[in-house]
């Protein structure tokens, strides 16, 4: 039995299973967390080693080299670069995306276990590093305070991190920039000297004299008593009163020759926020963990928590990276609402009938809860791929009803019962039906199959609309009939609902335009050479767009966010990076009314150690939120523009750039990264010098970089040994007494209240500041003397030679640079023109990096797909049709596609973007649908027994107006997307530019230009069998 | 007896057959899914994708009063669908077992 005749005659079973399926579905929407895009984990794995005392060349021949040698032989692996410098060689791994990393982690493990015994013998072992999302904060707040500035880091440990790490699914929260409290014991070396003594002694005294110890038990009587030492300090101040040694006899106390403060570790960072000075909370989830679901946890629990601080104590969040994803995703969902509006309105106009109406536009959340059930099934997220996607099928799902009902409609109108006509009306479209579903799933479901990053994006979107528009054909094929058995009235008609005067426009206008197609048809047919003509040059003329348009890999967005890295001349102090940074804050309070917060952090994160990051005290980091986008007239980019400016008139400024991506989700690298390879450091440094002076001069191009930094000066002890070894003295224990004057030397940890702080003994401040300072630091003898640094050993001023940089084995470099105003594309040609320009010495080549790259091998992925899709669609159709002939007239309308997304790019002054190129790849679905409708229509007039040109004109005059209803759906449903100028707008208006373009230039090309191929292609097969009879004679 | 022979679009099968039940002819004959066309106007009911419409046949032996009714009958379907497609053909029955 038919499956639509068993819905019509069984309506309560029909209707209880699409019930079911609404109802799972919106069980479904409720479980499925929100993402602002699929869960992409980065397929980074990163080695570290460390190699106490070795410079950066030491580190790549002994370390990096044979790391590399030997981790480059792991599967899947991409692309391995190297960063070695002082003390660390940082080995970095790309595999290909969905590569199993913990696969990949082992094999990396036994490799180097297999070689660590050819490496060095003082390295440390090697430790392997996973990147992961989660690593990218979900929130950063700062925390303010006046009076309890000193206690804060423990305020906010207590009372702030503790509460946040209970929350499900928050993976770390860490403070950077917290004041650490610290003993300090600051030894006046000439009063040290005086009495013989050196900081070791000092040390060593506080150390032992700083102890709890067990010392057994004691019975007595019938007791049995535990015995303890206890000889921690109670408090700081005692220290001072200790006896560190003794000189001619008399005690020598330690505030002899020494000041002991109980303050603040000496800063390596400074941050304030909106000048304040604070502190700065990095909340980062868990792996796996919903960004939304932390953050709104988060934010419900903040007023309790700042309830429980101290009055002057403030939290404020800098960064919320939930607040884009869930405004974004609010906005796609408001047009979602307005796409269906529209879809409504184009089908009521069409059919004119409400209940009509209501049956097709019930398949819309019919088939679209099953995508939410699909989504929830496959572990997925509510985020911008998925919700465009539906998007993009919502005009897609109501084609089939369409066509079910009108052909239903057409019984009713000739007599039968709606329930016979439901039925039989089904029956004769079901085939066809069927075969448009399967020429949409041969473009959408190539696009689950692709790898690698754009597969993360083309799944979704592939599965979704592949889904949605196989539960709108079994909605068509089952509740559409079962419905219309039940709902519509016998006969036909437009329904009176809207006022006769209404009705009588509207009948007039669908007529007219009915009347106005044919008189343009029949005037095609006859001028058919006019229309190739003119066709093919449109056709053509398009393409010479093309190089009007930029390419770009992702379209960028205004997050509401803005970060600037500002680095100072290289080897300046703390205290000189902050007045620059206090200047800056000025300027930012003074002109940027937009920026809502603005945390200001001089000198290296502490937290930034652990990726190996170039900063250092001289180097400046800001963080800017911005107000909402309606809320202000300047767009990010400009800001980013403005802060540039101001940043360009500090002379002190040697290098800054200013980044307005957010960071929100891909992780992508700089948009232009030239890597410049060869071995020869001189060489490529001048190199990449040439081509940044040269980058800087290209318009559009901002914030050049070279990543060899410049050299680094550094002050270097250099030891005589023959007077070393004279002295008895060997080099571990002079760099060791040096380090405890200068760096300090932990002697002992002082408790209190359950807590540790660390008492650090070294030189004055006023005892560490000149070359002088350093030569005159005293180390004492085997034989029990002291004797100067100077009397063995020299100190000189020295460039460290530059970071050590690798790619896939070779030593390598990058220029890299930001984009202001400019295409991608154009930039790249660009600088491959200046590239060409430059002549490169021997043993040197230049590759393109970053987006660059990263769009080159999207754009060769999606330009496979569309082949492999339009052959799809071929072979669909050639199987459905029988015929080589038919499928290929019908493909004639995908050209024109093309040539109206390049003429809507350009007149709307879109990038093409792998945003775009989605686009024309859903287009190819969407376009030869339409042409099918009206070659299948033409075929059925011929074999009708009409003439060619007979059934062209009836054909198209009859589908005239579902064409047009199935474009409008698609068009209108998609123009929300365009016109909205909310969160997250830039993302996704490409793609939808590019569809309505395509697809209402295609469409109108195709109702002419179509019919026309039809007739030459048509009459040439007269002709042939005409031969063919006249040859059987 | 009369033999009489309804041939129609299988979207009008409710229709006769509630005719059928109306005029009291108890007794019938039917086949489904038969193809035809007629003889002047009327689309050809193929079952194909060029003429996708199929026919429904009843073949009722009944009194010469009914098979009028059903004649009548079947011309009031006719008027009211006429492009649907129904006829109605009858002879006479010259013995029955």
């Amino acid at each position: 039995m038919k499956i639509y005749r068993s819905a019509v005659q069984r309506p309560i079973t029909t209707l209880m299973v699409f019930v079911a399926l609404l109802v799972l579905g919106g069980y479904s929407l409720r479980q499925l967390p929100i993402d602002l895009y699929p869960e992409i984990e980065p397929p980074i794995i990163s080695v570290f080693t460390v190699y106490p005392g070795a410079s950066a060349s030491d580190i790549e021949t002994n370390v990096t080299r044979p790391l590399e040698d030997n981790l480059s032989m792991i599967t899947d692996l991409k692309d391995i670069s190297s960063v070695s410098r002082d003390d660390v060689s940082t080995i970095l791994m790309e595999f290909e995306f969905e590569t199993n990393l913990d696969e990949a982690t082992n094999e990396i493990r036994d490799v180097i276990d297999r070689i660590t015994r050819m490496l060095p013998e003082d390295i440390e072992q090697p430790t392997i590093f996973k990147f992961s999302s989660a690593m990218i904060p979900v929130m950063v707040m700062a925390a303010t305070a006046d009076e309890s500035y000193p206690a804060l880091a423990k305020i906010i440990d207590e009372d702030v991190v503790n509460p946040l790490s209970r929350i499900e699914g928050v993976g770390t929260v860490n403070i950077a920039g917290e004041p650490v409290r610290e003993v300090q014991v600051n030894v006046d070396p000439e009063k040290l000297e005086s009495f013989n003594m050196t900081v070791e002694q000092i040390g060593g005294a506080l150390a032992s004299e700083n102890v709890n110890r067990p010392a057994g038990n004691i019975k007595m009587g019938q007791m049995d008593y535990p015995l303890r030492f206890v000889g921690e300090f109670e408090e700081s101040r005692f220290m001072r009163d200790m006896v560190v040694g003794t000189f001619n006899g008399a005690p020598v106390y330690l505030r002899d020759v020494a000041e002991v403060q109980d303050t603040l570790r000496e800063q390596t960072v400074d941050e304030r926020l909106n000048q304040q000075q604070s502190l700065r909370l990095i909340v980062q989830r868990q792996s796996g963990a919903n960004t939304v679901q932390i953050a709104n946890e988060i934010n419900e629990r903040l007023p309790e928590i700042q309830a429980n601080l101290p009055p002057d104590v403030e939290l404020l969040t800098i960064i919320d990276l939930s607040e884009f994803i869930t405004d974004a995703v609010d906005n796609l969902v408001s047009i979602l609402y307005f796409a269906a509006i529209f879809v409504t309105i184009v089908v009521l106009f069409f059919i004119g009938r409400w209940r009509a109406t209501f049956i097709i536009i019930l398949t819309i959340p019919v088939s679209l809860v099953a995508a939410f059930i699909y989504l929830n099934l496959s572990g997925n997220t509510l985020n911008l791929i998925s919700l465009s996607s539906l998007t993009i099928a919502m005009g897609m799902v109501v084609d089939d009803a369409i066509v079910v009902l009108e052909n239903i409609t057409k019984h009713t109108e000739r007599g039968s019962y709606p329930r016979e006509a439901s039925i039989y009306g089904t029956n004769e479209v079901g085939l066809a039906v069927v075969a448009s579903t399967l020429t949409v799933l041969a473009v959408f479901l190539p696009m689950t199959m692709i790898s690698g990053l754009m597969g993360l994006f083309f799944r979704q979107l592939g599965f979704i609309v592949a889904i949605t528009v196989s539960v709108s054909t079994l909605a068509a094929l089952t509740l559409t009939p079962m419905l219309s058995s039940r709902l519509l009235a016998p006969g036909g008609g437009r329904s009176a609902g809207f006022g006769p005067a209404v009705t009588k426009f509207i009948v007039r206008v669908l007529e007219g335009l009915d009347n106005g197609y044919e008189r343009l048809l029949t005037l095609a047919v006859r001028r058919k050479v006019v229309v190739i003509v003119v066709s093919v040059l449109v056709f053509a003329g398009s393409f010479l767009l093309m190089p009007f348009i930029g390419s770009t890999f992702m379209p960028e967005s205004d997050q509401n966010r803005l970060d600037a890295d500002i680095e100072l001349a290289i080897g300046l102090r703390l205290e000189e990076t902050t007045k620059t940074a206090r200047a800056i804050e000025q300027i930012l309070d003074r002109d940027y009314p937009e920026v809502d917060l603005y945390s200001v952090g001089a000198g290296t994160d502490p937290m930034g150690g652990l990726f190996g990051g170039g900063g250092g005290s001289h180097t400046i980091d800001l963080t800017m939120r911005l107000v909402p986008r309606g809320e202000r007239d300047r767009d990010v980019w400009q800001i980013a523009e403005a802060l540039r400016q101001d940043l360009n008139q500090f002379p002190e400024i040697v290098e800054y750039s200013v980044s307005a991506d957010g960071g929100g989700g891909m992780g992508m690298g700089d948009p232009i990264e030239v890597e410049i390879f060869g071995d020869d450091f001189d060489t490529t440094n001048k190199v990449a010098d040439e081509l940044a002076r040269r980058m800087e001069g290209i318009e559009g191009v901002r914030d050049v970089a070279v990543s060899r930094g410049p050299e680094r000066p550094e002050l270097r002890i250099i030891p005589d040994q023959g007077k070393m070894s004279a002295f008895g003295l060997n080099a571990n224990a002079v760099s060791q007494a040096i380090r405890n004057s200068v760096e300090g030397m932990t002697a002992t940890l002082y408790r209190e209240d359950g807590d540790e702080y660390d008492v650090v003994v070294r030189h004055k401040e006023a005892f560490r500041n000149s070359i002088d300072h350093v030569e005159n630091i005293s180390v004492r003898t085997p034989m029990g003397n002291l004797v100067r640094v100077r009397e063995f050993a020299e100190v000189k001023e020295f460039f460290a030679p530059p970071n050590i940089e690798r790619k896939n084995r070779i030593r390598y470099l990058t220029v890299s640079s930001g984009l202001h105003e400019r295409s991608l594309g154009d930039v790249t040609s660009d600088i491959q023109a200046e590239l060409n320009e430059m002549e490169l010495p021997d043993g040197i080549f230049v590759e393109f990096g970053g987006q660059i790259e990263d769009q080159q091998e999207a754009f060769a992925d999606l330009g496979l797909l569309l082949i492999l899709s339009i052959f799809l669609v071929y072979v669909v159709m050639a199987a459905q049709f029988e015929s080589f002939r038919t499928p290929f007239i019908i493909m004639m309308a995908v050209p024109f596609a093309f040539s109206g997304v390049i003429i809507a790019l350009f007149l709307t002054g879109t990038e093409l973007s792998v945003i775009s190129l989605i686009g024309g790849v859903i287009l190819v679905g969407i376009v030869v649908k339409n042409s099918i409708v009206l070659v299948d229509f033409t075929n059925l007039m011929v074999a009708r027994g009409l003439s060619v040109v007979q059934s062209v004109i009836t054909a198209g005059k009859s589908r005239l107006r579902p064409v047009l209803m199935t474009t409008l759906t698609t068009v209108l449903a998609m123009i929300p997307m365009v016109l909205s100028s909310g969160e997250g707008a830039e993302i996704w208006a490409p793609m939808a530019i590019a569809v309505i373009g395509g697809l209402t230039f295609s469409t109108l090309v195709t109702l002419v230009f179509v019919p026309v191929i039809y007739i030459l292609f048509g009459v040439q097969k007269v002709k042939k069998e005409k031969k063919k009879i006249e040859g059987q004679l | 007896m009369k033999a009489v022979f309804i041939v129609y679009n299988q979207a009008l099968t409710e229709r006769v057959a509630e005719l059928l039940d109306r005029s009291g002819a108890r007794g019938f004959t039917q086949w489904q899914d038969v193809m035809g066309r007629g003889s002047q106007t009327g689309e050809p009911h193929m079952g194909t994708h060029t003429w996708p419409a199929l026919n429904t046949a009843v073949l009722s032996v009944v009194d010469k009063d009914i098979a009028g009714d059903l004649l009548r009958g079947v011309e009031e379907i006719n008027k009211t669908a006429e492009e649907q497609g129904i006829r109605a053909f009858m002879w006479n029955v010259e013995a029955s077992v």
